[in-house]
């Protein structure tokens, strides 16, 4: 009997900290766990008592990423408490702020958290002595999508404008035709290193999964829709989320763990997305799919690298149309008046990770009384040792273990976890 | 220059915000890697290497003793220590507003039920802050190129308030909306306030805060008065005794 236990210590290049620990016994995988070891920050605690105002702001510091899509989660949660419904114009100028968040959070994702995977590197940073022009390209890349969300969202990390009722300054016309200039230069950078990446293709691993992601039947929707699992077709209402999402806590973990159901590991993010909405791609994100041989559902925990690729192309479309819109008739208000009142609010929508769901209280002079959050990567860590333990099976029938540490890495790195949103769990009487 | 200053980025208990606002720094970042080497980053895909630096940007707040082992030993390798953002800077205090609170039970794993949040000055010196939430990039680089200069880098002598009025911006406190621009540390630009959205006091107080003159403010304009004013007027009048 050989019994080992093979343990990841601080995963680089993922956003927060994480642990990865195998134990192996005569050649079998027993377990799999993923340690989420990041210092919790209970924020739910902190947005107790704070008026609606600030429930916002302090909601986004949830994530230094993707803090635009928290923001907009976070606000609309409060306006749906509130009763607040938006005009169309001011909606389309949130999913805009919403896609320069994720077309951010993805380019930093696979080309400097994967990238220097296929090179066989530490960092992004490395490339520079053999490849300048590239590394310089990528820099390029994101000041441009820099610059989108500056227009936007007033500052690059945790936006300032969206407010509840709508926007805290007006964006006009000419900051619009700004976005829509940088957006083409951006088609004009991107295009060459997604298609290196395609190229490069994913390893070859195939798991079941169930599949979590919010649809709305038209779209590839980012902040309204129904909770669809794929494959059992099932759905449910935004307010029913707490009847199939059920936390777990696991003692190792400082970020509670999900399943649905009470029983099924499942996977949130871009994959699950298009493999959800995937006959609503943009018709170049189609193309795309179709020259790199690419169909969806794909049943691959690497695909999630292939699916953001395919999404960037598509939100860039998306965005496009958006600006296009807004630029013919841009909108006369910025802010709709509302009254403060007690309620209940949920915003179902969908970060980069995957789905996220904000959930507030509030009394009848606007002040919070209790807050639910459930981020993406909390979601996916019970999918995470699934696939890794299958992974592991994988390497190690083929005799390669020599390999698992890096190829564990990279595995976890396909789910683009983001512990700093996960490991805050909090409750008043434990 | 013939040799290159090392640094290391550090995070504790933090969204990685002052982190990802570095990496915003784009081609400004590139001309410092001129100067400078990054021996030690998780998120730039530098694993641990417990080598002996010349600086230490430490982002996030104390939560846990594992986070006090860790920032105890960060010092000791490290000539300069930098506290980077609010959260390291004051424990998230300024940001979450959570002056006075202590002590609250928490779901989770042994010995971390009491949940704390601490800044990093509690454990050990720190030798410069960058406040802010996030930092702001503008004065990492001005803080980086005056520690390779051998400059001089002081906190701003002055409020958010009197940077907005610089930009003409119309006043928000006049319009009803809460704003803390007059008893917050400056040097941000008044950014939220020139958004249109009040200042949220992340950069902490600033020197010569008035908070009787704010909360008069908040009275004039029937914006309602939050409780953590009073409580920072408390610890203001309580640190004023120790002196």
């Amino acid at each position: 009997m050989s019994k080992r236990e093979l343990s990841i210590n601080e995963i680089v290049r993922i956003e927060g900290h994480l642990d990865v620990s195998i134990y192996l016994s005569d050649g079998q995988v027993n377990r799999v766990q993923a340690k989420a070891i990041e210092g919790t920050r209970i924020l739910e605690r902190f947005l107790v008592g704070r008026s609606y105002l600030e429930v916002p702001e302090m909601a986004s510091r949830m994530c230094g990423v993707c803090s635009a899509i928290h923001k907009v989660s976070s606000v609309q949660a409060v306006e749906n408490a509130l009763g607040i419904v938006l005009p169309e114009k001011l909606q389309k100028l949130r999913e805009l702020l919403v896609i320069g968040g994720h077309l951010h959070s993805h380019v930093i994702h696979m080309f400097f958290f994967i990238l220097p995977d296929y090179y066989g590197k530490d960092s992004a940073l490395d490339l520079l002595p053999s490849d300048p022009e590239f590394v310089k390209k990528l820099i390029k890349i994101r000041k441009i999508i820099n610059d989108m969300l500056k227009i936007l969202g007033g500052s690059l990390v945790h936006p300032i404008t969206p407010v509840a009722g709508g926007f805290a300054k007006p964006i006009y016309k000419k900051n619009l035709q700004n976005a829509l200039n940088i957006l083409k230069l951006l088609r004009k950078e991107i295009m060459d290193p997604v298609r290196f990446e395609l190229a490069m293709g994913i390893p070859e691993l195939e798991v079941k999964n169930t599949y979590v992601a919010v649809t709305d039947g038209k779209t590839v929707p980012l902040l309204h829709g129904d909770i669809r699992v794929f494959p059992s077709g099932k759905t449910y209402k935004p307010n029913e989320y707490q009847k199939v999402i059920k936390p777990l806590r696991e003692k190792y973990s400082t970020a509670p763990h999900f399943l649905l159901d009470n029983r099924e590991t499942y996977y949130v993010g871009a994959i699950s997305r298009l493999n959800i909405n995937h006959p609503y791609l943009s018709d170049a994100a189609k193309e795309l799919c179709k020259e790199f041989n690419i169909s969806f559902p794909m049943d691959n925990p690497f695909a999630n690298n292939i699916a953001q690729l395919i999404e960037i192309v598509h939100y860039m479309d998306v965005a496009e149309q958006l600006l296009n819109d807004l630029i013919s008739d841009p909108p006369k208000e910025t802010r709709v008046d509302f009254e403060i009142k007690a309620g209940e609010g949920i915003a179902v929508t969908e970060a980069p990770r995957g789905m996220l769901i904000h959930h507030y209280k509030f009394n009848s002079e606007g002040y919070a009384t209790w807050a639910n959050i459930i981020t993406p990567t909390a979601q996916n860590l019970k999918n995470i040792e699934k696939t890794a333990k299958a992974y592991t099976e994988a390497l190690v029938n083929l005799g390669v273990e020599a390999l698992l540490k890096f190829e564990i890495e990279k595995l976890v790195r396909a789910y683009d976890p983001c512990l700093s949103c996960s490991a805050r769990f909090y409750k008043e009487n434990p | 220059m013939n040799k290159k200053v090392k640094v290391g980025f550090f995070s504790l208990a933090s969204c990685e915000g002052c982190y990802v606002d570095i990496l915003n720094l784009d081609d400004k970042l590139l001309d410092i890697l001129k100067y400078v080497e990054i021996v030690e980053s998780r998120i730039f895909g530098i694993p641990k290497r417990s080598e002996e630096l010349d600086v230490a940007f430490i982002e996030g707040a104390i939560t846990c003793e594992e986070e006090i082992e860790r920032a105890k030993e960060i010092r000791k390798r490290s000539k300069i220590v930098v506290a980077l953002g609010d959260c390291a800077c004051s424990g998230g205090k300024f940001m979450f507003k959570n002056f006075g609170f202590t002590g609250a039970k928490i779901n989770q794993p042994p010995g971390k039920e009491n949940f704390i949040t601490e800044p990093i000055d509690k454990y050990i010196k720190v030798d410069y802050y960058l406040p802010g939430c996030p930092a702001k990039r503008e004065e990492f680089v001005e803080l980086v190129y005056s520690l390779l200069a051998n400059r001089r880098f002081a906190e701003k002598p002055h409020s958010v308030c009197s940077e907005c009025i610089l930009y003409e911006n119309d006043c928000l406190l006049e319009k009803g909306i809460p704003c803390l621009g007059p008893i917050t540390q400056g040097g941000c630009g008044a950014l939220c306030p020139t958004n249109g959205r009040g200042c949220f006091g992340c950069r902490g107080l600033y020197e010569d805060a008035n908070i009787d003159g704010l909360i008069e403010a908040f009275k004039k304009h029937n914006i309602p008065i939050p409780d953590y004013l009073y409580e920072l007027k408390k610890k203001l009048v309580e640190a004023a005794k120790h002196e």
